[in-house]
């Protein structure tokens, strides 16, 4: 095991930047992942620490060596790939050995080791299989214990499980989870699937067009998003964005929107003044329907998607949608008017020039109070 | 629904009839040139049109191996082409290689000169090859042959060969040098074993080409010792009589190994088709 730090790491290929100043410190037996949007660099990221692309700028380091110039066989990392690469003339077998038939392992052990991880894996029975014999499954978990044999000092995941249907992924995530828990290994994990990340992270990396937009625990991430960006891709589904303006209204800041309601502060924010453009991030779980009485902002049912355990209403708020998260069966029809009740405790204020987050100032948590409306 | 059936059964059989009908055409010179073999020398001309003649023999194989120097360019045809064939495809995996996996200077203008290598008639090039051999001592011998076939070969098998190692994923290389091979033993364990299926057909293409060449022989080789077999079948054609029992007979014999190689190749033959479809 081993850390992982990336010290302004950058990565051009031709003239296109992929990966602009990238700095992480990955900890030893730590697991991160590397969230983003398709084509934001996360393989390209990946590969780099694995030596398969040569950096533009930087360093990395894997523990305490430099490993820029250091050949990818030489840097003791397990990569798995989103294809498996199995090797299809091989069996099961030499599949799991192969690395440690390169190193030239006697036979009776590699057999020892392969059999010992491939009972942990439920491989057992499929050791003479070639691998186009094999379930997708099966084949996402010979390409596991193909990177578990040796004990490298990281492991890389390439969108492991994105191959998988979608009962076979919750599995899969679970044993990966464990594999971690009893393996303590330094893990850096890529996929675009926000539940896997929320779940199996201990810190996840939130990168776009190249450039790391937040690196925290995902519960930070979820709760405190550094930017628009990061608070509209992460959650599914996602924050709402409301267009407002700063004002005062009777001695009280409050966010003004284009149509004139008004969203009370309760919260003391950074950098708030009043005439300042402010895009007003409410997640879908954070706003309900009212029964009666006129909430903070009407709206026009434009959709709604009952998943049987909750309900996905999307209505029309001057001419944005935004998405009510419900666990309760609304009962509402489309095109009826709705009042919309939004959780002021739970606003995220982004200034809309920047798009970076303004800070809630811890003074102001300590009185709750219920705002208006009820 | 019987309906259904009745037309699969009549496509089907349409599809067999058509196979057959072109396999017909294109065996039936064979069997042209195998029942010309076996009729005695009287009967050919006064049973020329018979499909089958009314007697058979075998002398005409006996005369060609106890009269004529036809096992010599036999011998001389297997060397020539089996050496091209090797040193072709060694060649063109290499190159291939070399064009589908790394980026290098020039690239683009070796393969466009490699595309316009195949455009020329080769009756342009007779003259000036003729030329460059002839001083080089490399006329009249079979090693100017093996040369000068590799030259005409490679280009064609370079590009077979890129296409082979592209239809490899390039997960599986980089999954085993992350694995601890160096490029070279990725390459050794992982991407040969998988392009075996290529390899070969490069070879039976290779081989057939030069079995079956006859024009550069013909230019090159005036020395009986050293003629491999399609210049040798000429020598059955003499100024007063073509000698069609032997000749036929020399061109069954010559059909041997190229049905040999294929039926040797043939499974790698029917895996390279399927292997690139079924990635990772
Ligand atoms: N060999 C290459 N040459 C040129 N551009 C490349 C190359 N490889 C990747 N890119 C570009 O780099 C960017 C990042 O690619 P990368 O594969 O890292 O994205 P990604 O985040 O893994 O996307 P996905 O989620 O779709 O896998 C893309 O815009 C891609 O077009
Ligand atoms: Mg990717």
């Amino acid at each position: 095991m081993a850390s992982i730090t990336l010290n302004n790491l950058s990565k051009h290929f031709d003239k296109t930047q992929v990966l602009k100043n990238i700095n992480i410190e990955m900890l030893e037996g730590e697991f991160v992942v590397l969230v983003g949007p398709s084509g934001c660099g996360k393989s390209t990221l990946l590969r780099s620490i694995a030596g398969l692309e040569q950096i533009s700028g930087g360093d990395i380091f894997i523990g305490e060596t430099k490993v820029n110039e250091l050949a990818p066989k030489d840097r003791d990392i397990s990569m798995v790939f989103q294809s498996y690469a199995l090797y299809p003339h091989m069996s099961v077998e030499r599949n799991m050995g192969f690395s440690l038939e390169v190193q030239k392992v006697p036979k009776a052990q590699i057999k020892k080791i392969v059999s010992e991880v491939a009972e942990s894996l439920g491989l057992s029975q499929l050791l003479d299989r070639k691998p186009k014999a094999l379930s997708g499954g099966q084949r996402q978990r010979v390409a596991m214990g193909r990177a578990i044999v040796r004990h490298p000092k990281a492991f890389l995941f390439d969108e492991p499980l994105s191959n998988l249907d979608a009962q076979l992924r919750v599995q899969m995530r679970l044993e990966i989870k464990a594999l971690h828990q009893r393996l303590k290994s330094t893990i850096v994990y890529v996929t675009h699937d926000q539940v896997e990340a929320m779940t199996l992270a201990d810190r996840i990396v939130v990168l776009n067009a190249g450039v790391i937009q937040q690196v925290g625990p995902p519960l930070e991430i979820y709760d405190r998003p550094a930017n628009l960006f990061v608070a509209g891709f992460m959650g599914s589904p996602s924050m709402n964005f409301i267009n407002t303006q700063v004002i005062m209204d009777r001695g009280q800041l409050c966010l003004q929107t284009t149509s004139g309601d008004k969203l009370p502060l309760v919260h003391q924010y950074q950098n708030l003044q009043v005439g300042m453009h402010i895009s007003c991030g409410i997640r879908p779980e954070h706003v309900s329907i009212l029964d009666s009485g006129f909430g903070h902002l009407q709206g026009r049912v434009n959709a709604l998607e009952p998943t049987g355990i909750s309900e996905q209403i999307y209505c029309d708020y001057q001419g944005e949608n935004l998405c009510i998260y419900s666990m309760q069966r609304s009962g509402c029809k489309e095109n009826q008017a709705i009042a919309l009740q939004l959780d002021v405790h739970k606003l995220h204020l982004f200034s809309e020039q920047t798009g970076l987050r303004l800070q809630q100032l811890p003074d102001a948590i300590a009185e709750y109070k219920v705002v208006s409306g009820e | 629904m019987p309906d259904v059936t009745k037309t699969d059964y009549i496509k089907l059989f349409a599809h067999r009839f058509a196979i057959l009908l072109y396999l017909i055409f294109s065996l039936f010179p064979l069997y042209w040139l195998l029942k010309i073999a076996v009729t005695p020398d009287k009967l050919l001309y006064s049973e020329g049109v018979k499909m089958w003649p009314s007697k058979l023999t075998w002398v005409n194989f006996e005369l060609v191996f106890t009269q004529s120097e036809f096992p010599t360019f036999f011998i001389n045809s297997a060397i020539v082409s089996s050496a091209t064939a090797l040193l072709t495809t060694l060649i063109a995996a290499a190159a291939g290689y070399a064009f589908c996996r790394f980026k290098f200077r020039g690239k683009l203008i070796i393969s466009a000169l490699l595309l316009i290598t195949q455009m020329f008639p080769l009756v342009m090039v007779l003259a000036p090859i003729y030329k460059i051999m002839a001083p080089l001592g490399l006329t009249n011998s079979l090693l100017g042959l093996v040369i000068i076939y590799t030259a005409f070969n490679v280009p064609f098998a370079v590009f077979l060969m890129q296409s082979f190692f592209e239809g490899i994923p390039r997960d599986l290389e980089e999954s085993a040098m992350v694995e601890g091979c160096s490029r070279f033993t990725a390459l050794r364990k992982v991407i040969i074993p998988l392009t075996l299926p290529g390899m070969a057909a490069t070879l039976g293409f290779v081989f057939t080409a030069a079995w079956s060449e006859m024009l550069f022989a013909l230019m090159l080789i005036s020395d009986s010792s050293v003629s491999t077999f399609p210049v040798g079948l000429l020598n059955f054609v003499s100024k007063f009589a073509v000698q069609w029992g032997q000749m036929m007979a020399a061109g069954v014999l010559a059909l041997i190994p190229a049905c040999i190689f294929f039926v040797f190749i043939q499974r790698y033959l029917v895996q390279g088709l399927t292997a690139g479809a079924v990635k990772g």
